[in-house]
């Protein structure tokens, strides 16, 4: 019984004598695609394995020295002219 | 009694008939004028005169709208004071706090309304005399207070009973604080003159739709604003930043009492930069420069999460 209903596409009937067409894609548990799953693991495994087997590697960490980012305020974003920050010596 | 015929602004020939009475308990020359009244029956033109008063000031603006409507002014100096003589004919409720005195700098050279009878007086006593005795029906209510004394929730509650809030003062620490308090539940404008009076600038702030006054600015902190005390600057151009602003006053006033909209100026500009010289930004003489303004990120008054 086909119980891997999620990749099952069902086409809507006709008429009532036509019975349901079904597509199923092939199963996971095919042999090629079981051998495949397995070649992937092996590969998997040796990765894992030189990552654990490495030489210990000395880290050099660059110092990159960080400029302030000149954020435009948002009044400057727009195609004004007036200088805001001269607006901010007043007298009332 | 001789009845003079006269021709109104829009055409028409009306008898003017003097109130013997009025001139007689008025001995201003100014308010004795006003005390004409026009009698319509002879008009010439087929459209009546909608008023009864003595000018017609056009069906669209009629300023006795706005009688009986509370502002506050913050600030009685130079741009407060005039701001509040212009914005008088209204016959508006002007609740106007300042705690300082008139001293005998502020009445040389038309730097302020106040003339030298008023020194020692505190400002706002001062302005009441001077305004409700040129334009009856205007009331100055004169709160003589430090506007950091007055707790957040009465001013809160003052602002919200008002129609508009002009900020017309300088203290930096207290202008963050009153746009953090207005800036939600009413619409407000700050008015100010920069170095030697060669410019200024008005900032309208309307709840939700506008950005605040700190981001119209710029400004993230008190630090960041520089009051210029004692400026030296010309009477006039401080005259003409003070009726720019009596000006745009008016007209938001007009549209909320009105439920109309502004069309004296394109709304989405909340920045109206106000040139006395001809200078850069306006380089053929004294002019208007009007700009929009953007809410910064994250800005706690205009642009906080809901």
């Amino acid at each position: 019984m086909n119980t891997n209903n999620a990749i099952t596409v069902t086409a809507r009937p006709r008429f009532a004598t036509e019975g349901v067409n079904q597509l199923t894609r092939p199963l996971p548990t095919s042999p090629m695609v079981l051998r495949l799953f397995v070649q992937s693991l092996a590969e998997l495994s040796r990765k894992v394995d030189q990552l654990a087997t490495r030489p210990p590697e000395r880290i050099v960490v660059k110092e990159v020295q960080i400029k302030e980012v000149q954020k435009p305020s948002p009044a400057a974003e727009t195609n004004n002219k007036v200088n805001r920050k001269e607006l901010r010596s007043f007298f009332d | 009694m001789k009845h003079k015929i006269v021709k109104l602004p829009n055409g028409k020939l009306v008898r003017q008939q003097q109130d013997d009475l009025l001139s007689v308990i008025t001995d201003i020359d100014v308010l004795a004028a006003a005390a004409f009244t026009y009698d319509n029956s002879i008009e010439s033109a087929s459209t009546p005169i909608p008023m009864n008063s003595s000018y017609n000031t056009g069906e669209n603006r009629n300023p006795q709208r706005l009688a009986g409507h509370d502002i506050v002014i913050i600030g009685a100096g130079a741009i407060g004071s005039y701001s509040a003589f212009f914005l008088a004919p209204a016959q508006i409720n002007i609740h106007l706090i300042d705690f300082k005195k008139v001293q005998f700098k502020h009445t040389q050279a038309g730097r302020t309304i106040y003339d030298g009878s008023l020194i020692g007086l505190y400002k706002v006593n001062a302005a009441k005399l001077k305004i409700e005795s040129s334009f009856p029906g205007t009331k100055v209510i004169p709160l003589p207070y430090n506007i950091d004394e007055i707790p957040d929730i009465e001013l809160q509650r003052l602002f919200s009973r008002s129609i508009l809030v002009l900020l017309a003062f300088d203290d930096p620490a207290q202008l963050i604080r009153i746009n953090k308090l207005a800036y939600p539940v009413v619409d407000f404008i700050q008015a100010a003159m920069h170095t030697a009076g060669l410019s200024g600038h008005i900032v309208i702030s309307i709840p939700l739709v506008t950005p605040c006054l700190s981001c119209t600015l710029d400004i993230k902190r008190a630090e960041d604003i520089q009051r210029l005390d004692s400026e030296p600057a010309n009477s006039w151009d401080i005259i003409n930043v003070a009726q720019q602003t009596a000006r745009i006053a008016i007209e938001i006033m007009y549209s909320k009492v009105t439920c109309s909209d502004i069309t004296r100026w394109d709304t989405s500009k909340n920045l109206i930069y106000i040139a006395n010289t001809k200078q850069q930004l306006s380089p053929d003489g004294p002019g208007l420069i009007y700009e929009n303004s953007q809410r910064r990120p994250g800005c706690p008054v205009c642009n906080s999460p809901p």
